[in-house]
């Protein structure tokens, strides 16, 4: 028969044969009993939302998209995806202020650098607290992220842009929002990494926020307007040679990859496989044995490596593992795989912090328990999270990497001259 | 031998559709009425349909009387049981490789017996429906719908308990009690006391046991020809149309696409059956094949789309009484006055028909038992009267809960008796259809409910994706705490899996062979039922 | 990625082989394409629980004998089986997994429907028959948790009633199973296992303890959903705690299944979780490389590999309407040729397509086109003529073949 190869519906839902794993790996469920858990939030409760869409449920807010019920399920349902689009498609909820400010990262980081220090100054400030609160409901307790004072374009442009001309083969940076308005010593890491290594650092024609944070608040329109300008700077860039575009935020790199397509609808099939993580791009060189990594001899530390969930959904985890395992004098451990509880913008929420800090506290235990001289990630929002609720310091693998390397010894190895 | 204390108006065998309809029917003009039915309601035809609630479209051309009763039933049944019935609208599609030119004598034909039908373009027809196949060449709108026919019946049968009806399930009439030329009640053996005859009398005996009614007939000496006419259906996991789709041609196999609840249906096939075979149909390969090329003409996504199940039901076909050879069947009502008809008093047999005419029959039946009792004063009502469950409610709040929205969808009105106050009545027992604690207790305590499958037909208890890998354990606990019958609910979960296999086996490949593993290993191993010896098949 | 075994799957066959060469200092990856049925084992292993005709086994090691030659088992050869019964006990031993029970003499395990049936292995602190055949008096209180759906109290003590031991039934509710039950859905076993943690844990043995102290019995049954019961449970409980199984996923299967991981990872292993392993590269007769749908076109390398990917349910095997396939190798299967020939009517009898498989050499490496691949071994439940279902074999069909395969590839 011709029929029925194979089963794929909309969103490969009837793939579920009811087993219920998702829920037993779900953070979320019993921490908060109003979210119905993955398996109704998302193969049984779209049976019900194709027959009536009155059947949809405001309690898939409650979601962190973690999607740690996709890699659990052995069925490969979609099952986040399958959340997120009802979310998208059915909710009635408007995102408030508070919501499209958290979103929209490219205007509040563009407006926040001109002015960096007396934002990071009153954004620490106790009455400025207060009133998020209480007007915009942003949980108190939060650090809001340091903005830098020179975004990282800025940086790149002045100081970097014209070196990485002299390069024979290059890649093309996504930074990102966190990497240009708060934190371009990330960024500066990779390009001396990856300088080091004699590849060069371009970046993108064009550079919007990847649209995560819109994603999640239901902002579509903005966030598929965002993807449509990434997708066609990622596809100009392969065009002109680039080989890469290397990205050092997991979430960044998973929206890019699989979000745009599964969940806004965009066919990025053809240059999907060209957008990477930093660390996986560069792994697959030195396994290849194209690219050799020098390590000071010097250099000892304790690490203890968090997966993001997204990292761990991407399955690019052993990447980023595998050359921190590289480095002589470094002892790693890998943390177990539980989610942190940020999961974006929603651990900002006031509503959510409760349940935010009681999902990661599995993980803050256990860093405590290891003691590491710090811990690992290749997520930002993980990063606060940890930072905050540990007090331990995260740094992200490439700079973990640049900070050990021997550049003179690596770029001699990789035969580069001046 | 048990004889019961009352002498009754009207007994009538069946607890199908039609059986149900006469018992209210009855009830509500007075009379005192005993419904039996030998195993449970919906056990024969009525639970194997495609729960279509026709306009009659499809016989427009070829049975206008059929057409022009079905059109009025339908505009019938959207008033008194718009609980059990879904407005989806229905589409009659022309494909390239049908002719166009049957659209005009289809849509004339329809005009004629009173059923609206409008040609719309294709390209709006894919817009209203986007599962349609998208190369149709015609399509033509008409007033169809969706009905579910279990609880279509189960308002019947209740409606006709709260106007003093008696109802026995699981009491199968094995001869009548008789003096010369009269039928004067029924005897019956109770299928849930090891076989206890019991006996029953009344001055009317209706015969309407759909395709069982010969065999009855039969019994009482009489004979009306009937034929087993099989027709296999698929379920689809899921709704992959909100419109009716049919196939603008002659009626033939597998033309109609019908989506009822959570999920789809594709039917049927049509195919004359040997009578001894009535009890235990099994769908084919080859029907199933026939079904889904069929179904993929009028849905594409079909050949994608996960079949749960498939299953069969029989329809009678009554041959008419100048050509008992069956060559020429009658496709209408058929209501017979033995006594007239036989020279034997106090028995009526009514059958032929469909479930869309299944009202219409009973107040034909009823009609007829009126005129036998005298008492052809009292009017019928059943086409005004709203059905439980589907009065217009004052209450326009709405259940909060998945469970909650799922229970109002099948009990209607109805559902504010199913206890929701606190969590443990909200918890759900099957996932997939989302049936509570609360509504597995209120079909126990007031839907003739103490077996899963009783459970099944009265919620749609493990009729969902998994076709009950959790929620039957769960419901035959709650079933056991009603009676400490531990062993019986325990064979009842074997007997329950083994029906839902049933269903799967003739689909089962892809994700359903993968369930069905799941299935034999949780059951099976885990569980520990595969060393269980089976006993008697549940009903 | 370059490995010396790949491993595809990580059920009880996957990481079993896996933990193995990882202990014997190989470099292995191991494959997970989402949790295995790990999940839903009840905290017993059978070996073989049932012979052919599906009379109750008691000695498992000299059932063997009587198996069809199909069977993988009779691949490993008899004076094998017991020797490797032993090492998997030991291995579970290493990862921490306790368990009573030996391959020479079945005992009997309560199923969560209070069906009794014979075992190989069952967890230390799990309810037997003869756990419980062994108290002082044939006592026992079974204490159900209030709006848990998938524990059977009256099941099973129906049927510990008929072997001659007295059941008391009490439930138990404190404020934290109530805040999990708020939820229509969630009060699953895994949910409550989860919430029973620290001093959730502590407050619930506290509530076992109010609900059982007017009961007289020595030993109470719980059902198994607290992930590890520390001594100081059962200390503040004030009795014997026993857990029986309850229905779906199961606690004790999900710890069985982290605690294999985590003695994977321990001893090196490298697992690539989420994975699902889509192509292959192959060079005659020997597999070079897996891809897999998360890493591009990223080959893993390795000498040898292993497929352990499961049946249907694991989605080792599907079937097509017209037949059995292995999707991602193509390798042979064995399998009844026409759909009408892959059941019977009984669901609990036997199912001609649930025998159905990868076919194999006596080596258990899998053939592809009539030939076996040279570098690919099969193992677990993927293996054409186990038919683990009927004879209650699926841990042992798992384990045994994992470590024969290991045992090969490790020589």
């Amino acid at each position: 028969m011709d029929f029925q190869k194979e089963n794929i519906s909309r969103h490969n839902f009837e793939q579920c044969t009811k087993c219920t794993i998702c829920t037993t790996v779900c953070p979320v469920t019993p921490i908060n009993t109003r979210y119905p858990g993955p398996k109704q939030a998302g193969p049984d409760g779209e049976r019900y939302r194709l027959k009536n869409p009155e059947f949809f449920d405001e309690a898939l807010k409650y979601c962190l998209n973690c999607k740690r019920c996709e890699v659990a399920c052995p069925s490969d349902v979609r099952i986040g995806d399958l959340i997120l689009a009802a979310r998208l498609s059915y909710s009635a909820h408007k995102p408030s202020l508070r919501d499209t400010m958290l979103a929209e990262t490219d205007i509040m980081g563009s407006i926040a650098t001109l002015a960096a220090p007396v934002v990071n100054t009153s954004l620490a400030l106790k009455p400025v607290k207060y009133i998020m609160e209480r007007t915009l409901h942003i949980d108190s307790h939060r650090q809001f992220p340091k903005y830098a004072s020179t975004k990282f374009e800025t940086w790149y442009r002045r100081n970097a842009e014209a070196g990485q001309k002299k390069y024979s083969r290059y890649v093309s940076y996504f930074h990102g929002c966190y990497v240009n308005y708060n934190y371009p010593a990330l960024g500066k890491a990779l390009i001396g990494l990856y300088n080091a290594a004699g590849i060069g650092v371009r970046m993108l024609e064009r550079e919007r926020c990847c649209g995560v944070a819109k994603i999640a608040n239901g902002l579509v329109k903005e966030a598929t307007r965002d993807a449509e300008i990434n997708l066609t700077s990622i596809r100009k860039a392969a065009e002109d040679g680039s080989e890469a575009v290397v990205a050092t935020s997991s979430t960044c790199c998973f929206t890019m990859r699989d979000e745009y397509e599964h969940v806004l609808g965009l066919d990025n099939s053809d240059v999907r496989r060209s957008i990477t993580l930093a660390t996986a791009y560069l792994s697959r060189l030195v396994e290849r044995g194209e690219v050799k990594l020098v390590f000071r001899k010097d250099y000892r530390r304790r690490i203890a490596y968090h997966t993001p969930c997204h990292m761990e959904r991407m399955g690019f985890g052993s990447y980023s593992v595998e050359l921190l395992r590289s480095i002589p004098g470094v002892e790693l451990t890998v943390l177990g795989p539980n989610c942190c509880g940020i999961a974006g913008t929603y651990g900002f929420k006031q509503e959510n912090y409760a349940t935010s800090q009681a999902i990661g506290s599995k993980l803050f235990a256990e860093i405590e328990r290891e003691q590491p001289d710090f811990v690992a990630t290749d997520c930002e929002t993980c990063k606060w999270q940890i930072e905050m609720s540990t007090g331990a310091k995260v740094l992200n693998p490439i700079e973990v990497l640049f900070e050990a390397l021997d550049v003179e010894a690596t770029r001699r190895a990789n035969n580069l001259t001046d | 031998m048990k004889q019961l204390d009352k002498h009754y108006d009207v007994i009538v065998i069946g607890g199908g559709a039609t059986g149900a309809g006469t018992a209210r029917d009855c009830a509500l003009r007075g009379l005192n009425v005993l419904l039996v039915e030998r195993f449970d309601f919906t056990h024969g035809a009525t639970g194997r349909n495609h729960g279509l609630l026709h306009s009659g479209a499809r016989y427009a051309v070829t049975d206008r009387e059929s057409a022009t009763e079905c059109i009025e039933e339908n505009m019938i049944l959207r008033r008194i049981a718009s609980n059990c019935v879904e407005e989806t609208g229905g589409l009659f599609i022309t494909l390239p490789e049908d002719a166009l030119g049957y659209q005009k004598t289809f849509i004339d034909s329809c005009l004629a017996a009173g059923i609206e039908a409008e040609a719309i373009d294709p390209a709006l027809a894919r817009r209203l429906e986007p599962s349609v196949n998208p190369s149709l060449i015609g399509a033509v709108k008409v007033p169809d719908g969706a009905i579910d026919p279990f609880r279509l019946t189960m308002a019947n049968v209740t409606d006709a308990r709260m106007h003093g009806a008696d109802i026995l399930t699981y009491h199968e009439v094995t001869d009548y009690i008789r003096t010369g030329n009269r039928i004067e009640g029924v005897v019956m053996r109770n299928h849930r006391s090891g076989g206890e005859e019991v006996r029953a009398t009344a001055d009317v005996v209706v015969n309407a046991a759909g395709i069982w009614g010969h065999l009855l007939a039969e019994k009482a000496g009489v004979s009306v020809k009937m034929f087993p006419a099989k027709g296999s259906l698929l379920v689809f996991g899921h709704r992959v149309n909100n419109i009716v789709i049919n196939r603008c041609r002659k009626p033939a196999n597998a033309d109609i696409l019908v989506p009822g609840d959570t999920v789809c249906v594709i039917g049927t096939t049509s195919d004359r059956v040997p009578f001894d075979s009535v009890d235990r149909m099994e769908v084919t390969p080859d029907e199933v094949d026939v079904l889904l090329r069929e179904g993929t003409m009028l849905a594409p996504s079909l050949a994608t789309t996960r079949i749960l199940r498939a299953y069969a039901g029989v329809r009678p076909l009554v041959a008419s009484d100048d050509d008992p050879s069956g060559r020429s069947i009658s496709r209408g009502i058929v209501c017979l006055d033995h006594a007239q008809r036989d020279g034997l008093e106090g028995f009526i047999t009514i059958t032929g028909g469909k479930l869309m005419t299944y009202r219409l029959m009973a107040e034909w039946a009823t009609d007829m038992v009126c005129r036998k009792l005298g008492r052809e004063g009292v009017k019928c009502v059943t086409a005004e009267r709203p059905l439980p469950g589907s009065e217009k409610s004052e209450d326009t709040a709405k259940p909060a809960t998945a469970g909650g929205k799922a229970s109002a969808g099948r009990h209607g009105t109805l559902a504010a008796n199913i206890a929701s106050a606190n969590e443990l009545d909200r918890a759900l027992v099957c996932e997939c259809e989302e049936v509570s604690v609360g509504e597995i207790e209120y079909a126990i305590k007031n839907l003739h409910a103490d077996n899963l499958l009783n459970l099944r037909r009265r919620t749609r208890l493990g009729m969902g994706t998994c076709q009950g890998q959790l929620c039957v354990c769960r419901a035959a606990a709650i079933l056991e705490k009603h009676d400490s019958c531990t062993e019986r609910h325990l064979q009842g979960i074997r007997s329950f899996v083994n029906e839902r296999w049933k269903g799967m086996r003739p689909v089962a490949w892809g994700d359903n062979l993968a369930e069905a593993q799941f299935m034999a290993w949780m059951y099976g191993s885990v569980a520990g039922l595969d060393s269980l010896n089976p006993t008697e098949e549940m009903k | 990625m370059k490995f010396e075994t790949i491993v595809t799957g990580a059920g009880l066959a996957g990481l079993t082989a896996a933990i193995r060469l990882a202990e014997a200092e190989q470099k292995v990856g191991l494959i997970s394409a989402g949790h295995s049925a790990l999940h839903f084992c009840t905290g017993s292993f059978g070996l073989l629980g049932f012979d052919s005709a599906h009379k109750a086994v008691e000695h498992p090691i000299e059932a063997l004998a009587d198996l069809a030659d199909a069977h993988p088992y009779k691949k490993i050869g008899g004076a094998s089986l017991e020797g490797l019964a032993d090492e998997a006990v030991a291995l579970l031993n290493r990862a921490g997994v306790k368990t009573a029970g030996s391959a020479r003499e079945n005992h009997t395990r309560i199923s969560p429907l209070g069906v009794l049936r014979p075992a190989w292995l069952t967890l230390e602190n799990m309810a037997t028959l003869e756990a419980l055949k062994s108290l002082k008096r044939p006592h026992v209180v079974i204490a159900g948790i209030a709006g848990f759906l998938d524990f059977y109290p009256r099941f099973i003590a129906a049927t510990l009633e008929k072997e001659g031991i007295k059941c008391d039934i009490v439930t138990v509710d404190n404020a934290d199973l109530r805040n999990l039950r708020k939820s229509e859905s969630e009060m699953r076993s895994a949910n409550i296992a989860r919430v029973l943690r620290g001093e959730a844990l502590v407050h619930f043995a506290e509530s076992v303890y109010d609900a059982v102290s007017t009961s007289e019995p020595e030993a109470v049954i719980l059902p198994a959903v607290v992930e590890a019961a520390p001594a100081v449970f059962e200390g503040i409980v004030g009795r014997k705690v026993l857990f029986a199984p309850t229905v779906g996923v199961s606690v004790p299967g999900i710890e069985i299944h982290s605690r294999l991981i985590h003695r994977f990872t321990e001893a090196g292993g490298r697992l690539l979780n989420g994975h699902r392993v889509t192509g292959a590269d192959f060079d005659g007769d020997r597999l070079t490389a897996v891809y897999t749908d998360r890493l591009d076109d990223d080959a893993l390398y390795a000498d040898n590999f292993i497929f352990a990917a499961g049946s249907f349910f694991g989605r080792g095997l599907t079937a097509t309407p017209d037949e059995v396939i292995e999707p991602v190798f193509g390798l042979d299967t064995a399998a009844p040729a026409e759909r009408d020939g892959w059941f019977t009517a009984d669901l609990f009898g036997v199912q001609p397509v649930m025998n159905a498989g990868v076919a194999v050499d006596d080596s258990f490496r899998a053939m592809r086109s009539g030939v076996p691949v040279r570098n690919l071994y099969a193992a677990g439940a993927c293996i054409a003529g186990a038919d683990s279902l009927h004879n209650d074999s699926g841990a042992g069909v798992a384990m045994l073949t994992a470590l024969a395969v290991a045992d090969k590839i490790i020589k």
